[in-house]
């Protein structure tokens, strides 16, 4: 009897041991692709086997309601180690104290020579502080259908918004076609600022005294253009209801000629039509002969909650390594964070030249939006939707729109130069 | 008389014994909705912007005071009254039917009865889904047989007309509400003893007649039990709006429960939030007491 109590007293003692040694690593991703989920799976395997007695336990969170359930995980006290980060939600996660501070690991690792310098620059996007570390970009750039604008008498894409609006009445004016895929639902804002900025020739969206560019004439021209291209039924009359689902497939179907899009969307668009049938060109520019197209970017943070924080800056360092980040990066449809190698054929195709002309030609001054503000989700997702909506409906003029847009974010700027 | 206090004692006891015995129930309730209730209530006289967590603290009924100004709030206390009315006229009047339909024997109503009570099995999200869809002109023939029969004059997509847009949501609910209120009905149906009808018949009543006076009478408490519960339920359903029209074009389409949401984890805005939800709770508070106070009438 004593023999079996002793033993079982042992038994007990080593799988207490055993639960303590083992540490379970949890990583909430966001953007979860079928073929992504295959790499992810490789990486921790291989993170699981380097690491004796680390468990990986991945959690993803579909990207509609992802960030209702990053922020009740992460303000409730959930336990998580690594998260998948756009850069919108650094600021209101940041400032709950939810992230934890990557810049004194960033100086000691080895690997943080091999990301670009704007990798390296964009890590501080929020108060100077590096709270993630990107693994990618959005940027955004014009799709165009080749066989619909060669019908329409074109055989370029256009270079500027006059020959934009030209060329979408054009194709408009084809029986069941038309110019531009707009997207007045969720997301739609890109749309509206990249006509905004052409006409402005503006980079940023405020001034020194924190006063937005939006309720300036020029950027009511820009609102304005929008509305007459919807209006003149250049756009479909359905795309004010439309969010990325609608306006993707609007062009993939061929229903609408130009689509404005980051190279995410070129897994669907590939998918669907030939080679020969569409390519990228860079956003049209504006009568100042520039523009600033917006960069959104993605990467990894590390939680203020991780109770091994050393553990998970490892596993980012792994996702960051340059053979898994392009590839990674291949998956999702982003520009990575590496530098592209010379005999990458992904990338260096001619057909998706649109992206990296912006990136590298000056005319295109890519801009990032202000993720300082933590408005700036309510902006995007409520109130640039519904009031666009209104305008495209007729409800409300150009001016009023852009005064509308130009109070609440003056007002929002202001207050965080305040508090600075 | 004064010696008695002992068994005044033990005749108490016995008294307070079933709550004793109710007391862990009570506790459960009251600890997994009463108190949530509570803190959700005590949200709405708070200050709690997610991001502005130096400002969160008490402020009485400023969020009160701010929703009374607030224009949406107001289009969305409209659109809630309009969507959850047809919503439950018509489940009603066609699940009503559908009930009389299925009560008469006829050959195959075991197969059909089944067929028709599927939608309730079609999980709401996948159903305003599909309905979103069927009310796009490209790929659905819906918007055209709506041209063709006259009650569109071209065939466009609903969803993204303000003025039609909140009917989108309200057909996929009354396709998918029917068969709860087929269910509720025809169990109410078969309760009714049949010797009443033959007695009817003896007594030369007509079909009208016996559904007047036999049907509705017995079916009426099932009636207002039943648009009690889904009133407070389509009420509180945001879930296909959210699919089918994410509330818009321009707010069109709003309706509370999809406004408390946009506030909450929009916004983040819970303080702001959590007024609007006790707001709507409150409305359907009274709105049910009224309900069970006609019912207790009827009982009468």
């Amino acid at each position: 009897m004593r023999t079996l109590t002793m033993t079982a007293t042992v038994a007990l003692m080593t799988a207490w041991a055993g639960h303590a040694g083992a540490q379970t690593l949890r990583v909430v991703e966001v953007l979860t692709t079928n073929e992504r989920t295959g790499l992810m799976t490789e990486i921790v395997a291989e993170f699981e086997a380097a690491n004796d007695g680390v468990e990986v336990e991945l959690i993803s969170v579909p990207w509609d309601q992802a960030f209702e359930r990053v922020l009740t995980m992460t303000l409730s006290g959930q336990p998580i180690d690594v998260m998948e980060m756009p850069e919108r939600w650094i600021s209101t996660l940041a400032v709950n104290d939810a992230l934890h501070d990557l810049g004194p690991w960033l100086e000691s690792w080895d690997g943080a020579d091999q990301l670009t310098q704007a990798t390296l620059d964009f890590t501080r996007i929020y108060n100077d502080t590096a709270y993630f570390v990107p693994y990618g970009y959005f940027v955004r750039a014009l799709y165009y259908n080749k066989p619909l604008l060669a019908e329409a008498g074109y055989d370029a894409p256009p270079a500027t918004w006059d020959e934009f609006n030209e060329m979408a009445r054009a194709v408009s004016a084809l029986d069941g076609k038309y110019g531009y895929c707009l997207r007045g639902s969720t997301g739609g804002f890109v749309g509206w600022w990249l006509a905004v900025s052409a006409m402005t020739g503006a980079d940023s969206w405020f001034d020194e005294d924190g006063r937005s560019v939006f309720a300036t004439p020029e950027a009511i021209d820009g609102i304005q253009m929008m509305l007459d291209l919807y209006n003149d039924g250049a756009a479909p009359q359905d795309s004010v209801n439309w969010a990325f689902n609608e306006q993707v497939s609007g062009f993939y179907s061929g229903t609408c000629a130009f689509l404005d899009q980051d190279p995410d969307a070129l897994i669907q668009v590939r998918e669907r039509m030939g080679p020969d049938d569409f390519a990228v060109a860079p956003v049209p520019l504006g009568p100042h002969g520039t523009i600033a197209p917006p960069i959104g970017m993605i990467g990894w943070s590390v939680s203020a909650s991780s109770e091994n924080p050393e553990l998970a800056e490892a596993f980012v360092a792994r996702l960051l390594a340059p053979e898994v980040n392009l590839e990674w990066a291949k998956f999702i449809g982003i520009v990575p964070a590496v530098e592209i190698p010379a005999d990458d054929d992904y990338y260096n195709n001619p057909q998706f030249a649109g992206f990296f002309t912006e990136l590298e030609d000056d005319r295109w001054d890519l801009m990032t939006w202000p993720a300082h503000l933590p408005e700036l989700g309510e902006f995007f997702d409520v109130i640039a939707v519904e009031t666009s909506q209104a305008a495209l409906l007729g409800q409300m003029t150009a001016e009023e729109l852009g005064q509308e847009w130009d109070a609440f974010l003056t007002e929002a700027q202001q207050r965080w130069m305040a508090e600075q | 008389m004064t010696g008695r206090s002992p068994h005044l004692a033990r005749r108490r006891l016995p008294a307070a014994e079933p709550y004793f015995y109710l007391a862990p129930g009570v506790a459960l309730v009251a600890i997994v909705m009463l108190v949530p209730l509570a803190v959700g209530v005590s949200f709405s006289f708070q200050n709690y912007v997610i991001f502005r967590p130096s400002a969160r603290g008490w402020i009485g009924f400023a969020n009160y005071v701010e929703l009374w100004s607030d224009r949406t709030f107001w289009l969305a206390l409209r659109n809630t009254a309009r969507w959850t009315f047809w919503s439950v006229a018509f489940q009603l009047s066609l699940g009503l039917g559908l009930a009389l339909i299925l009560n008469r024997p006829f050959f195959g109503r075991p197969i059909f009865q089944s067929l028709v009570f599927l939608p309730w099995a079609v999980p709401t999200f996948l159903s305003g889904l599909n309905w979103q869809w069927l009310y796009n002109p490209i790929v659905s023939p819906l918007p055209g047989w709506l041209a063709a029969v006259g009650i569109l004059d071209e065939p466009r997509n609903i969803l993204s007309d303000p003025d039609l847009a909140l009917y989108g949501p309200i057909t996929a609910m009354v396709w998918w509400g029917i068969p709860f209120f087929a269910i509720t009905l025809l169990a109410a149906l078969r309760s009714i003893p049949q010797d009443l009808y033959e007695a009817a018949a003896i007594d030369g009543a007509s079909t009208w007649q016996s559904f007047r006076h036999i049907t509705v009478p017995f079916l009426l408490p099932m009636i207002t039990i039943t648009i009690m519960l889904r009133t407070v339920w389509v009420a509180n359903s945001p879930d296909l709006i959210f699919v089918m029209t994410g509330g818009g074009p321009a707010s069109s389409s709003q309706i509370l429960p999809n406004y408390v949401f946009t506030s909450a984890y929009r916004a983040l805005d819970f303080g702001y939030a959590s007024a609007l939800a006790t707001v709507l709770m409150v409305l359907l508070v009274i709105y049910s007491i009224f309900l069970l106070f006609v019912r207790g009438r009827l009982g009468q």
